[in-house]
């Protein structure tokens, strides 16, 4: 083993490169990461003119936030990196680098530059093989390696000539970059002779031992541990073992409301890494008194407590999701946004009634005039039967106003089953569900008349272009349309750029059958903001952008023909009033039509003032629906055939009593 | 006979030993650079191997002791929390204590039965009990069915942990286990009984179960009435007023 082939980087030739290479590999990425979140924020400050009685505790746990964010573990080792990179390249330039004696050169040899002429070349050889000749060379006063080393040279002017004009030898000179041709390759060990065979050799053992016996596996089972303990979504498997014992026992009798939500979810154990001395108990305290809006001794900790909450309710929807349960999905919603509002919506019926309006910042519930049927944001800011600052009981309503026109509302223009590339739904095949909205804001009325919209609106975004690219993936129009940013960020909630990655709707795809969840729940944050901005007229004028949303159903379309209902529900994840709920019919047809149906399930806004308005304020939220069982109450002189079924689902889907009312009312 | 062969396999076993290590000295003295003639023949006694078997399975047994030890403990750890009742805990000496023949002590019907049998009861409460027994048994196998599904979506995804996936498959094993117990205590008391018990135990199921959702109605209508009318009574009925207007409208239309 010592006699070895092996040659050593005795002269720190390539161990500098090889270390490089190394570190230059995590470092670019991480880098890059650093500076493009640096430019990420640098793009957005959100600034209010309202600031909620916490604002100085807010203000500093966002500046902590920020500075984590700037100084951690991350951006040092990073520096360090990049210091290292310059050492390492003072090193590398400072290094000559001595090619070792078998590198052949022929040029050098010979003492030519390279593009010298044939007639140079065989000056210089000529002069050279003078000089070196062993005849011509003195030998007399040499020892014998002298001698070796003067037929050496000799022996390499010659190769070097032959090299540069015989035919072969040039070749395989420059195939091989020798001209006695291939070469056997050569192993070198890119670390110096003294750390291999030298008194320092059991301090690289030690430390190879180290690497192997000791680092490799920590990191392995450290790797294998975090998989283990958290789940895909990033939570722990206890809390997702929680929630999952939650959902199996999920009571129907019971009428699940925002503070069990809070309850259930206190009980996961990430709250134990803000302090170990949290217990549910504690944490629900907390949270309670947050969406209150109350003060609190430890505003800190409720800050941090509350600002993880978020996340813990999604991966909880999502774990709701999988069990089908759409009570729990809407609720676990509904507790999502009272959080981020710090609403408590089920605190009286004032609350729960109000929230739409309560949401908006510096709005106080005991000054509103309850009397007043202004319940949704779009009375608020069009059909008022009173001035807002009557209403609200406020001087200065002008920031209000601002803030709650700046709240996206999604106004539907057509919603159906597609296959890409047919004109029906065959049975058994893959399609999606797709949604042809406008977003508005609620200062707006009514919705733009189809025919007003701009030809290129309808033809790139309303229908889709019949492309190779849209129809191989339906997800692409939606994709490459801009993310949601919220143009007004709520005030309470302290992580703001939660808010900011995580503004959307949540898009359930329900069954009407059995009220039951068939899709897993899909994010709606691709869409084109900027019809907010737009006044009534230019809105009415439609100078509008129509938005596009998919879900990819992941089973196929049914194999037998029939018509199957199914409901589209979007909650918005930040605001209150901003939802929607769309029924979706799927026809399954076994032959191709020649004529596309038109979508007789036109989907319209309820008017303030028409019977379904005037039911979705009584029922809050779910203003739309009504909207669309008079819509299809209309639609049923056109197509008897589906009379009945229409019928049925609408008879089932009674889940409250509100609802029940609503219907009845009918 | 047999002491004399195994020296004789002793003796030659030695031998070829000791040629193979005169073979390995004397290659090594052809092939080594230095010239140490030190010869390393060296006759082992018998009781290596033994020896070395004898560590070879105490290990073994060690480990698989030791392995099962953590297995079990695992497997309690796993069920020491109830997966249908997560606000009913039991305690472990709690269990141990009352000495009860169910495997799935989380069930206070099946508690209550064997607690019941322990006092003597009369055969007509017990047969009672055993029916309601066999209703939880019921309704927890019919729950775990339901959710199978989701729980498999949830584990293909990895939005569960294998703990919580094991536990689940635990249940429905031990819930197979208690509905064989409950058909052997049914046929204790009549032949043939283990046949029907289990309809019945179904309707009676049913029954509770419609039982829970008709019992729920008054606090649920309580609970929205609270949360959408107690307070705001004008707006609501206000809104109600124009709402039966526009219906007469509709009506005279």
């Amino acid at each position: 083993m010592s006699q070895s082939r092996y040659e050593y980087d005795e002269n720190s030739e390539t161990w500098p490169y090889f270390a490089l290479t190394a570190i230059l590999v995590p470092l670019i990425p991480s880098t890059i990461s650093i500076i493009s979140s640096l430019f990420k924020k640098s793009n957005k400050s959100h600034k209010s003119s309202f600031s909620p009685y916490n604002a100085n505790y807010l203000q500093s746990f966002r500046n902590s936030q920020n500075r984590s964010k700037l100084f951690n573990l991350k951006t040092v080792l990073t520096i360090f990196g990049w210091i290292l990179i310059s050492g390492l390249l003072y090193i590398i330039s400072n290094t000559e680098t001595i090619l070792s004696e078998n590198h052949f050169d022929p040029w050098k040899i010979l003492e030519i530059s390279e593009n010298a002429t044939e007639k140079i070349i065989k000056t210089a050889y000529r002069k050279l093989s003078l000089k070196y000749h062993p005849d011509k060379v003195d030998t007399s006063s040499m020892t014998q390696e002298e001698i070796d080393s003067v037929d050496a040279a000799y022996v390499l002017i010659n190769k070097a000539y032959k090299a540069l004009t015989d035919e072969t030898v040039r070749e395989n000179f420059l195939k091989y970059g020798n001209p006695d041709g291939p070469v056997e390759i050569k192993h070198g060990i890119a670390l110096p002779h003294f750390l291999i065979e030298g008194a320092f050799s059991p301090f690289l053992v030690v430390i190879y031992i180290a690497f192997i016996a000791i680092v490799l596996p920590l990191l392995v089972s450290n790797w294998w541990n975090g998989v283990k303990s958290t789940t895909k979504n990033g939570t722990h498997v206890t809390t997702a073992d929680h929630f999952m014992k939650l959902l199996i026992n999920a009571s129907p009798t019971h009428v699940l409301l925002v503070d069990d939500i809070i309850k259930q979810v206190s009980h996961s154990v990430e709250y134990l890494n803000i302090n170990t001395a949290l217990t549910p108990d504690t944490v629900y305290n907390l949270i309670v008194s947050y969406i209150n809006r109350e003060t609190c001794k430890d505003e800190n900790l409720r800050l941090n407590v509350v600002a993880i909450t978020p996340k813990l309710l999604s991966s909880f929807l999502e774990i709701a999701a999988a069990f089908k349960n759409t009570d729990y999905c809407l609720k676990i919603v509904d507790a999502h946004r009272s959080i981020i509002q710090a609403l408590n919506i089920e605190k009286d019926a004032k609350h729960f009634t109000f929230k739409e309006i309560l949401q908006l910042p510096g709005v106080d519930v005991s000054k509103i005039d309850t009397n007043q049927s202004i319940l949704t944001l779009g009375k608020l800011l069009k059909n008022k039967t009173v001035t807002p600052e009557k209403f609200l009981n406020k001087d200065k309503v002008d920031t209000i106003i601002n803030y709650s026109k700046k709240i996206p509302i999604i106004e539907p223009i057509e919603c159906k089953f597609k296959v890409p590339g047919e004109d029906h739904l065959p049975p058994m095949s893959a399609a999606h569900v797709s949604l042809k909205f406008l977003i508005k804001s609620p200062a707006h009325k009514g919705k733009p008349d189809f025919k007003s919209f701009k030809k290129d609106v309808i033809n790139n975004q309303f229908k889709e272009e019949q492309s190779m690219d849209n129809l191989k993936d339906p997800m692409r129009v939606v994709n490459l349309q801009p993310n949601v940013e919220l143009l007004s960020i709520p005030p309470y909630f302290p992580d703001t750029s939660y808010i900011e990655q995580n503004s959307g709707w949540i898009a359930l795809l329900v069954s009407q059958r059995d009220n039951k969840i068939i899709e897993a729940p899909k994010i709606l944050n691709k869409a084109d903001l900027s019809n907010i901005n737009l006044t009534q007229d230019e809105f009415m004028e439609s100078k509008c952008n129509i938005s596009t949303f998919k879900i990819q159903l992941s089973t196929p379309t049914p194999k037998e023909v029939g018509v199957y209902h199914f409901r589209l529900i979007l909650r918005n994840l930040t605001y209150f009033g901003s939802d929607i709920d769309i029924p979706v019919v799927m026809n399954v047809e076994d032959k191709p039509i020649e004529k596309s149906k038109v979508d007789v399930y036109g989907i319209e806004d309820p008017d303030e003032d028409s019977i379904a308005g005037a039911m979705a304020q009584l029922r809050g939220e779910s203003v739309k629906r009504v909207e669309f069982k008079n819509e299809y109450e209309s639609s049923d002189d056109e197509d008897d055939e589906d009379n009945d079924d229409i019928v049925s689902w609408t008879d089932i889907d009674t889940d409250t009593e509100v609802e029940e009312d609503a219907v009845d009312s009918k | 006979m047999s002491s004399e062969n195994t020296a004789s396999f002793a003796e030659s076993a030695t031998e070829t030993f000791e040629t193979f290590t005169e073979y390995a000295t004397a290659t090594a003295n052809a092939t080594g650079n230095e010239t140490t003639t030190e010869n390393i023949t060296k006759s082992i006694s018998l009781a290596t191997p033994l020896l070395y078997l004898g560590v070879l399975i105490f290990t073994l047994i060690t480990f698989s002791i030791y392995h099962r030890r953590t297995k079990v403990h695992q497997l309690q750890k796993l069920t020491s929390s109830s997966l249908f009742n997560p606000e009913y805990e039991i305690k472990a000496e709690d269990v141990l204590s009352a000495n009860i023949d169910t495997p799935t002590i989380d069930s206070i019907p099946a508690l209550i039965y064997s607690d019941l049998k322990e006092l003597n009861a009369h055969e007509k409460m017990l047969k009672t009990s055993l029916v309601q027994r066999a209703a939880e048994s019921m309704r927890r196998i019919i729950k775990l069915k339901e959710t199978e599904p989701s729980i498999m979506i949830l584990y293909t995804k990895g939005l569960i942990g294998d703990d919580s996936f094991k536990r689940y498959q635990m249940q429905v094993k031990l819930q197979d286990a208690e509905m064989m117990e409950i058909a052997k205590e049914a046929e204790n008391y009549k032949q043939g009984w283990s046949r029907t018990i289990f309809p019945i135990a179904q309707e009676v199921m049913m029954n509770q179960a419609l039982r829970r959702r008709i019992n729920s109605i008054n606090e649920r209508k309580k609970i929205m009435e609270n949360l959408t009318y107690k307070g705001v009574e004008n707006v609501m009925d206000d809104i109600k007023a124009r709402i039966d207007s526009i219906k007469i409208n509709i009506v005279k239309k």
